[in-house]
């Protein structure tokens, strides 16, 4: 037996890259509805708004603190237990077997990236000077108009390299679909490996196809933040003034 | 025109400003002095209310509100009324010079995109930067980024412009051109509060000076007045340091 | 859902019971990455042709690919690649490809970590320490490391509770560990489903984060000491 079957690799590409929509769908969806619920936490904590603070908290320590394949089984595992509990008390017939795999990982993925996406925009917001707020008030904006026109888009650009560096982590955390039955890159070469007993091709046909993923958002983050930094200037070396 | 009563403020346990009264008639340039820590950044930052005092009433003209118990829609019509020019420019970063100088008059006094564009070329070109409006704030000098923080305040042709220190974070061969700004738009009757330690700049445009230690108005006249003949040792104190050492915050 | 405190109390027991497996798999990969993590961060600071090209290949695969992907890999592909060579390592314990994989995937980050914790340090520091007639080694353990430990603890912390978590794929490769033990636990249930127990591993691992985090936090604040200029 060769080291390594080159030519039963690459006949498996194909079949392989069949998993990549998956990956991006979950990824891409997932950074989206994360991004509103993150930004909106963020907000939540620093305005320290009463109770709804707490409960932030408290849900970032959690997904923070717990592996996610532990909370894609807690989902998967809970939600027909939820609909168990509604169904009889409000005459519903919700039934989580009609939930299709791919509405759960997206569910379960934006719960997961919200919670970092949230630390990520309050760190980025908090970095934003205390004088730009100060100064959209002194001109006559509201907090909101402020918030807005001022210190979001200001926030987004800092925030931009954490953000790149989740979106990489969120393609690289969809190898954990299969707790929810998805059968995205590596789900498919697991099977093709196991039938046909080919683990180190399938598995390096599946590493260079998550490798070329994340070096391609690489490129695009960095592209993106060369084209929004416009405003920033000589501003790094002149952080100090402000 | 502005009148302050009574105002107090306290960080933590630490008192302030210990009930100060203050008007300012209209077209009038009022300049406060005093030591660091006698609390005059922070009057001038209640009169828009960017730091809640605990008690006392600020009234911008015939616009009155409770410091302690203001509603939203209050402090933002007051501060719709004035403008500020700060120690640290605070222009906005993403934003270019010209839009720096139209975004109060477009988002906050909902002027037409034309008609506040055209306005604020004008004030650029008064502060003497025509050539800069499509530059970035980073791009500039600190002098430059003051000068178009003044622009940013003109343009909301306001009641009341509240000067913050404005040259204490400049290199000494920019304050001159900031200065010179200042003075010019002085002479053309807007009304000033200038907290500043630039004393030649208080002898020259003030109307009035206000010496401030310790959360409270130790004197105040005009600026030969208080400047040149003190009356109270405290501030006899205070000017003889300044000549001696310049004080510059930092 | 009627399930008694008792069973609560059960399923507790059973799940704390593999506790320290985990906690082994990381304290043993962390140990091994902690070396090779500073072996890569001195390659790739002395800039070492050819050592350095290979560091920055690794970093990227180890940091581009999913860690499943780098499990399965050290655990199917390894043994079929050293059987080339007439190695055979088919005998060995999981666990040990486990701590493997978990080792080499943790070095990579922790010696970005090890690297960017000495840059921050400066070279001012180090001129510093050249001008009152220290050697370079001397000035290593003596000025760059302490200050290094300290600026590094805050990441090194995310990162020994990043391997935590990491552990948990370990029963992918059929180690009976707190996650592999699901199946027998449910064996032998009374009347306890997948959520329940899901919901107990997740508490388990979440109090055993936590701990983690205020350890590392009571080390900042011990290691911080005479250190106030760095955490401002």
């Amino acid at each position: 037996m060769a080291i390594i079957d080159f030519k039963f690799a690459l006949e498996q590409v194909p079949a392989v890259l069949k998993g990549v929509p998956w990956t991006l769908t979950i990824a891409i969806i997932a950074m989206i509805v994360g991004l509103l619920f993150g930004l909106l936490i963020a907000l939540v904590r620093i305005y320290k708004v009463p109770l709804l603070n707490q409960l932030s908290i408290l849900y970032i320590s959690f997904i923070r603190g717990t592996p996610l394949i532990v909370q894609l089984y807690v989902f998967f595992y809970g939600v027909p237990v939820l609909f168990d509990y509604l169904n009889p008390r409000f005459g519903w017939e919700l039934n989580a077997d009609n939930i299709s795999p791919l509405i759960y990982a997206l569910i379960a993925y934006s719960i997961n990236t919200a919670a970092y996406q949230a630390e990520i925009f309050r760190g980025a917001i908090n970095a934003t000077s205390a004088g730009q707020m100060e100064a959209a008030y002194s001109v006559g904006m509201t907090t909101a108009q402020g918030l807005y026109r001022i210190i979001l888009p200001q926030a987004f650009l800092i925030a931009l390299p954490n953000l790149g560096n989740l979106f990489i982590n969120l393609i690289k955390a969809t190898s954990l679909a299969f707790a929810v039955k998805v059968m995205e890159i590596l789900a498919i070469s697991r099977i093709i490996a196991n039938d046909g007993y080919r683990f180190l091709e399938m598995y390096l046909v599946a590493s260079i196809i998550y490798w070329a993923l994340c070096l391609a958002c690489e490129i695009i983050f960095a592209k993106l933040e060369g084209k929004m930094s416009r405003f920033e200037g000589r501003a790094d070396l002149k952080a100090s003034a402000s | 025109m502005i009148e302050l009563t009574n105002i107090t403020k306290s960080f933590k346990k630490n008192e302030v400003l210990k009930g100060i009264d203050l008007q300012v008639k209209k077209g009038e340039v009022l300049v406060i002095v005093g030591p660091s820590g006698s609390g005059k950044t922070t009057l001038l930052r209640c009169i828009n209310y960017l730091e809640r005092p605990d008690e006392g009433t600020i009234s911008v003209e015939g616009f009155s509100i409770e410091g302690k118990n203001a509603s939203r829609k209050d402090i933002l019509a007051l501060r719709r009324k004035t403008a500020m020019v700060f120690q640290h420019y605070n222009l906005f970063k993403n934003k270019t010079v010209l839009e720096n100088v139209m975004e109060g008059l477009i988002v906050a006094q909902k002027m037409k995109a034309a008609e506040a564009r055209a306005l604020s070329v004008d004030l650029l070109q008064k502060v003497g930067l025509s050539e800069k409006i499509n530059d970035y704030p980073a791009q500039l000098s600190g002098g430059q980024q003051q000068r178009v923080g003044i622009a940013r305040a003109l343009a909301l042709n306001p009641s009341v412009i509240l000067f913050d220190e404005p040259t204490s974070a400049l290199d000494p061969e920019m304050v001159g051109e900031v200065l010179a700004i200042m003075k010019k738009i002085a002479r053309e009757g807007m009304t000033m509060v200038v907290v500043t330690h630039e004393i030649d700049f208080a002898r020259e445009v003030a109307d009035r000076v206000v010496f401030m230690a310790d959360g409270v108005i130790v004197e105040q006249g005009t600026p030969d007045e208080v400047l040149a003949h003190p009356k109270h040792e405290r501030t006899k104190q205070f000017l003889k340091r300044l000549v001696r050492e310049p004080e510059y915050e930092i | 859902m009627s399930t008694s405190l008792q069973e609560w109390i059960d399923l507790f027991t059973k799940v704390l019971d593999k506790l320290p497996l985990t906690l082994f798999m990381m304290g043993a990969s962390l140990f091994f990455a902690l070396i090779l993590g500073v072996l890569i961060a001195i390659i790739r600071i002395q800039k070492q042709p050819i050592l350095y090209q290979t560091a920055t290949f690794y970093l990227s695969f180890t940091r581009c690919t999913p860690l499943l992907v780098q499990l399965f890999l050290v655990y199917f592909g390894l043994p079929q690649l050293l059987l080339v060579f007439s190695i055979d390592i088919n005998s060995w314990d999981r666990l040990i490809f486990a701590i493997i994989a978990f080792s080499l995937h943790t070095a990579a980050y922790l010696s970005e970590v090890i690297r960017s914790a000495y840059l921050a340090v400066g070279e001012a520091q180090l001129e510093a320490a050249y001008s009152v007639g220290m050697s370079y080694p001397q000035a290593l353990r003596r000025i760059i490391l302490p200050q290094a430990f300290v600026i590094a603890l805050p990441n090194l912390g995310n990162n020994i509770i990043e391997l935590l978590k990491d552990t948990s794929l370990a029963f992918t490769i059929g180690i009976i560990d707190i996650m592999g033990q699901v199946r027998i636990i449910l064996g032998n249930n009374h009347g306890m489903g997948m959520f329940e127990v899901y919901i107990v591993i997740s508490l388990v691992y979440w109090g055993a984060c936590m701990v983690i985090e205020a350890v590392v936090s009571y080390a900042e604040k011990v290691f911080k000491k005479g250190h106030v200029g760095l955490s401002k």
